[in-house]
């Protein structure tokens, strides 16, 4: 197992490097990030101190050279650096010129709030987990059973219906679904149902005096996120349960007068678990790294709302971060989907 | 998670939906808006957007403010005076101002003009790398402690290196506030921790979620013997989607909504610019003429990505703005939102005599086509129109006029940084751009042609030259009075017969507010004055 997760673990670092390469070579494409931070005024003198203030006056593969080294738990910094202080590391090595640093990966400031990327990315991933997660929990508690009683009544009327419309739901847009949601639920119907368009899982008191939970604001866009991978849920319970059904294991089962619950929920779930754990795990990877259009619509404050505006604004550093960031969770889901296969499967556990 | 969603479930259950008011103030206290802009900073040497700016003006003071004429009157300084020759400005500045910090509220420590020179010093000091570095840029002697000095704490001495008649103008925007020097020095991030004098300070802020501004108790205006502002709390939300942020405000939940998008405009108002009936009565609406020009800038440089730019053809310019029926434009994409492009490039408002601009004349607009040697477009690339998506639909309405006099274009949409980018580098044979004045004179318009300011160091874009429109430029600099408005007239005539821009129209802002809402103003810079502010009722 260890051997299993170094070498995954080396894999997240040619990965995480590449897109440091990528990012770069992309953020050329972008434009300058001066272009943005000038007032409409602004003469030649304060353009190139903002550019210098921003460190885009040296040349590229220095920049480059530079972010790798705030980014790399072991860091050199000359004495003259403010990073020294800025990265809160501890020191590991005294050279002439410098010094050796451990510390945290440091995803320095956002050029256009000057407030630390890591403390915008902490504050803003609280908020999408969240929503992925009890999006995830809606799909998963209404469409297994959905989808394993479908199984269980395959051919009828109830099952053509939840087939019918697991289908209309899987083809149905994230954003489509989410403006129709907030805009009958939170506007037109407002009154009976007591939410609102729009808003966060915190609150703010009005007199600004504190903020205080306000889970009112998860119901509408966690049904709205979690739509489209219930309707999945639903048909692939319902396939491989279907299958699973069938198979003669269950007919013994049966045969050998096992109450109906129990055939069903010991005997044949257990065996369709596996795909739903694969599927359960690229739908929290994707819920995680691409709820934006749902953040969007709802003014639920998450990552993807910070990321699309960093790259509106031209924002190196909270682009870079919040990327590499959902790559870190992208590698740790699929890790634990993997370790959860190998628990689940006893074949794979032996192999 | 499963115990938050327990939580949750009992939290739904017990129907605690309302917001809390933990000191129970009347709503009718508490005024609030949405802001669809991201802010970045409260720092006045660093904020450049409107949404900044409306946050920036309830929390810091400056020397002087602008009135809602935009005539200047005393605010810090009490009173001022101006040496003869223009170069000295002395402001005297009131005693019973204080910086209210709302993290030591027992603090009080007042405005000298040690703070003032520091807060126009740290503009200045190209180290401080300000946006707004540009109000004293080449107006002051380069060594900043020769122009801003004091005399002892309650005087303070301003020396420019030739008059500037703009100069007060510019003292009373929000980029030249007065902060605490000795609470800057210490802040490591003045900008989310902002301190100054306004009638509200800053109580919360949590980026693109919310913001709220609570009553400044040690606020030194006065009105009748009452102290300012009657409000005791501004909250505001920052919804994106302004169409949903509209109906937030239908729906009460917002006193104020400003501005109008495509996505509702016709929702909301009639081809004539009226409030829709279904509106009308539920709230109220002011309209107000605002200093923002929106235009089409034409490059004039000889070579346009290396081949060669047939815009540099004076007919060809005037037969493109004398194509365009900007009335019609006005009605059918801007509800009546604005007034038509038909004179100068500087808003008809900041002149006393109204330039004669390039009205919608299809014949002329033939004839000069022909001039240029393109009769009926015969002979004329296909020319790049560089747009933003907000702007599309205007564009879309150009290409279709300018077919019909024979001329083919293309438009080219881009996100507002590329296309700020690529107009910088002369990249972009005709762009769309819109200027709003930093200060209320015809100045601030002109400076865009002035040849002394070619992008990428000034916002010249076009690369307009003039030998004649330039003299007058730096002429209206030592002009006074009448003089200076014939000579200002005199250039944007010029410029406007040159045509290295297409006038499109001039903006007007549009003010949405609740019935319970009174003392809400309006003025030509589209400022958000809330000290005045009251509510009668509660929603």
């Amino acid at each position: 197992m260890r051997g299993f997760i170094a070498g995954k673990l080396k894999f997240l670092l040619a990965v995480l490097l590449g897109l440091v390469l990528f990012i770069f070579t992309l953020f050329m494409a972008l434009p300058s990030p001066e272009q943005i931070l000038t007032g409409q005024r602004s003469d030649k003198a304060t353009t190139n101190a903002i550019v210098k203030d921003l460190g885009l006056d040296k040349p590229k593969w220095e920049q480059l050279l530079l972010y790798i080294n705030d980014l790399s738990p072991l860091s050199f910094y000359s004495h003259e650096s403010p990073r020294i202080n800025q990265t809160g590391g501890i020191s590991v090595g005294h050279l002439k010129s410098g010094k050796i640093l451990l510390k945290a990966p440091y995803l320095r400031t956002s050029f256009q709030s000057k407030k630390p990327v890591s403390e915008m990315i902490s504050d803003a991933f609280t908020g999408t987990l969240i929503l992925a997660t009890t999006s995830l929990f809606f799909a998963l508690i209404i469409g297994i059973p959905l989808g394993v009683f479908s199984a269980i009544k395959r051919g009828s009327a109830a099952d053509n219906i939840i087939v019918a419309i697991s289908a209309a739901g899987i083809s149905l847009p994230a954003f489509f679904s989410a403006m129709l949601i907030a805009w009958l639920f939170g506007f037109v119907w407002r009154h009976y149902t007591g939410l609102e368009m729009t808003g966060s899982l915190w609150e703010v008191d009005p007199m600004g005096e504190g903020r205080y939970l306000a889970w009112k604001n998860l119901i509408l866009p966690s049904i709205a996120l979690g739509l489209r991978p219930l309707a999945v849920f639903v048909q692939l319970t319902r396939n491989t349960m279907v299958d699973i059904l069938y198979q003669d294991f269950i007919r013994t089962a049966r045969a050998k007068g096992l109450p109906e619950w129990k055939l069903i929920w010991v005997h044949a779930f257990p065996n369709a678990v596996n795909p739903l754990v694969t599927s359960i795990g690229g739908w929290l990877s994707s819920l995680l790294a691409g709820s934006f259009f749902t953040e969007y619509i709802f003014n639920w404050k998450g990552l993807g709302k910070v990321a699309i505006d960093a790259l509106q604004n031209s924002d190196l550093p909270v682009i870079m971060g919040t990327v590499l960031f959902t790559a870190i969770i992208f590698f740790f889901v699929n890790l634990l989907t993997e370790m959860c296969y190998i628990w689940l499967d006893p074949r794979l556990r032996h192999g | 998670m499963f115990t938050g969603l327990v939580v949750s479930v009992i939290y739904m259950l017990l129907g605690n939906y309302g917001c809390k008011n933990v000191d129970n103030y009347s709503d009718s206290l508490i005024f609030r808006y949405n802001e669809d802009a991201t802010l970045a900073t409260l720092d006045p040497a660093f904020i450049k957007s409107q949404s900044e700016i409306w946050v920036a003006q309830q929390i810091y003071n400056g020397l002087i403010e602008l009135d809602s004429a935009l005539k200047p009157m005393p605010a810090l300084a009490y009173r001022w005076e101006v040496s003869a020759d223009g170069l000295v400005y002395k402001f005297f500045l009131r005693r019973n101002a204080r910086f209210f910090n709302p993290i030591d509220t027992s603090s009080t420590l007042p405005v000298t003009s040690h703070d003032v020179a520091f807060s126009f010093g740290r503009i200045a000091n190209p180290s401080t790398a300000s946006p707004s570095a540009w109000i004293f840029s080449g107006k002051i002697n380069a060594d900043i402690q020769k122009a801003f000095q004091t005399e002892g704490d309650s005087v303070f001495v301003l020396r420019l290196l030739s008059p500037d008649p703009t100069i007060l103008s510019l003292l009373g925007t929000v980029y030249c506030s007065i902060l605490p020097q000795e609470y800057v020095i210490k802040t490591s991030d003045f900008g989310h921790h902002p301190v100054g004098t306004g009638p509200f300070y800053l109580k919360y802020w949590e980026e693109d979620v919310k913001l709220v501004m609570r009553k400044n108790p040690r606020y030194f205006e006065k009105v009748n013997g009452q102290s300012l502002p009657y409000l005791e709390a501004i909250n505001v939300d920052f919804i994106k989607n302004k169409q949903t942020a509209f109906m937030q405000f239908v729906a009460g939940k917002y006193d104020f909504f400003n501005g109008v998008e495509g996505s509702f405009k016709d929702e909301l108002l009639t081809r004539d610019g009226l409030l829709n009936s279904k509106y009308k009565g539920r709230f109220g609406m002011m309209k107000k003429p605002f200093l923002n020009t929106e235009y089409l800038g034409f490059w004039l440089g000889d070579s346009l990505n290396q081949q060669p730019n047939p815009l540099v053809n004076l007919h060809l310019r005037r037969a493109l703005a004398l194509g365009v029926d900007r009335m019609a434009m006005i009605r059918y994409l801007r509800n009546g939102l604005g007034s038509a492009g038909n004179h100068g490039f500087v808003p008809p408002v900041l002149l006393k005599e109204t330039t004669n601009g390039l009205s919608y004349n299809p014949e002329l607009a033939r004839k000069e086509l022909a001039m240029a040697g393109y009769t009926d477009g015969k002979g004329l690339q296909e020319l790049l129109l560089t747009t933003t998506s907000d702007y599309l639909d205007m564009a879309v309405f150009l290409k279709k006029s300018w077919a019909d006099l024979g001329v083919n274009v293309k438009i080219d949409v881009q996100t507002g940084g590329m296309l700020r980018q690529m107009r910088n580098k002369g990249n972009l044979a005709i762009f769309r751009g819109s200027w709003i004045a930093d200060v209320p004179d015809a100045e601030n318009y002109l400076a865009c042609f002035y040849s002394g300011n070619f992008s990428p160091n000034g916002p010249n874009y076009s690369h307009f030259s003039n030998p004649e429109f330039d003299n007058l430029y730096r002429q209206s600099f030592a002009a006074g009075g009448e003089k200076r408005y014939e000579i200002m007239h005199r250039a944007d005539s010029i410029l406007i017969q040159s045509a290295p821009v297409l006038v499109l129209y001039y903006d007007q802002s549009l003010r949405l507010y609740q019935n319970q809402v009174t003392g809400l103003s309006n003025d030509a810079s589209n400022r958000l004055i809330l000290k005045h502010v009251k509510k009668t009722t509660s929603l």
